[in-house]
């Protein structure tokens, strides 16, 4: 016998990540990869993170900002879900766009899950109901 | 209980034992890449080949098409396709 799977809604840690990056001015953030990590309750997201400027030293202490509120998230309150893991996955590093305008960019890697009270897990439906079923019970 | 004492001939043996494997594995994620890579003249994704890297047991994808780090970052006006950050975020999360 076989138990269904659970629903798990994951939360929006990339509107999470920019409601804390928003703020500083020349700072960029999207998530470019994800991936669902083993049994599925934990999802890894991949985040750029861009620090422009017109002057190059600015935007090396902008992804300084960047960098320290990224290493951060672990311990920001968040109702939303949980932050489990960050890392670096590459830089901060000096990438100028492709017309020379100050850039540095970053790459990290962070997990996260919902919260257990959150009710986003929910039980699965019961064995051998089809899904187009299940969608209008 | 006697002593064991081990005299260590070549420290470097260990990584250079691994090596061929990390090779490899870098030789997948170049592959992997060339595939997310977006296709127009097929240049940049024909691009992507392995080095070997600076200290044994290492490697280095590289692609030296001039191009490569927007495409693979984005600019200011250009959306990041990240093939290579794909494929590692791919191998990170056992995808």
């Amino acid at each position: 016998m076989t138990a269904p799977a659970p629903v798990i809604a994951q939360p929006d840690l990339e509107a999470h990540v920019w409601s804390l990056l928003g703020g500083l001015a020349g700072v960029n953030s999207f998530a470019y990869a994800s991936a669902q990590l083993w049994p599925g309750w934990v999802y890894a997201w991949f985040i750029q993170v861009d620090a422009r400027s017109a002057r190059r030293e600015a935007a090396r202490a902008t992804a300084e900002q960047a960098r320290q509120i990224m290493a951060s998230l672990p311990d920001q309150p968040w109702p939303g879900g949980d932050v489990c893991y960050c890392q670096p996955v590459e830089g901060p590093a000096w990438l100028p766009d492709e017309d020379g305008q100050p850039r540095y960019m970053a790459r990290y890697e962070v997990r996260v899950h919902p919260r257990r009270d959150s009710g986003a897990v929910q039980p699965g439906p019961p064995p051998g109901v089809p899904p187009a079923a299940r969608r209008h019970r | 209980m006697g002593d064991s004492v081990f005299t260590v001939t070549d420290p470097r043996a260990p990584r250079q034992a691994v090596s061929p494997d990390i090779r490899s594995i870098a030789e997948r994620l170049a592959a992997q890449a060339s595939a997310n890579t977006p296709r127009l003249t097929g240049r940049l994704a024909a691009g992507y080949h392995v080095q070997p890297g600076q200290e044994p047991g290492t490697s280095v994808v590289v692609n030296d098409v001039p191009y490569a780090r927007f495409v693979e970052y984005g600019t200011r006006d250009m959306a990041a396709e990240a093939p290579l950050g794909r494929a590692l975020a791919a191998a990170r999360g056992g995808g």
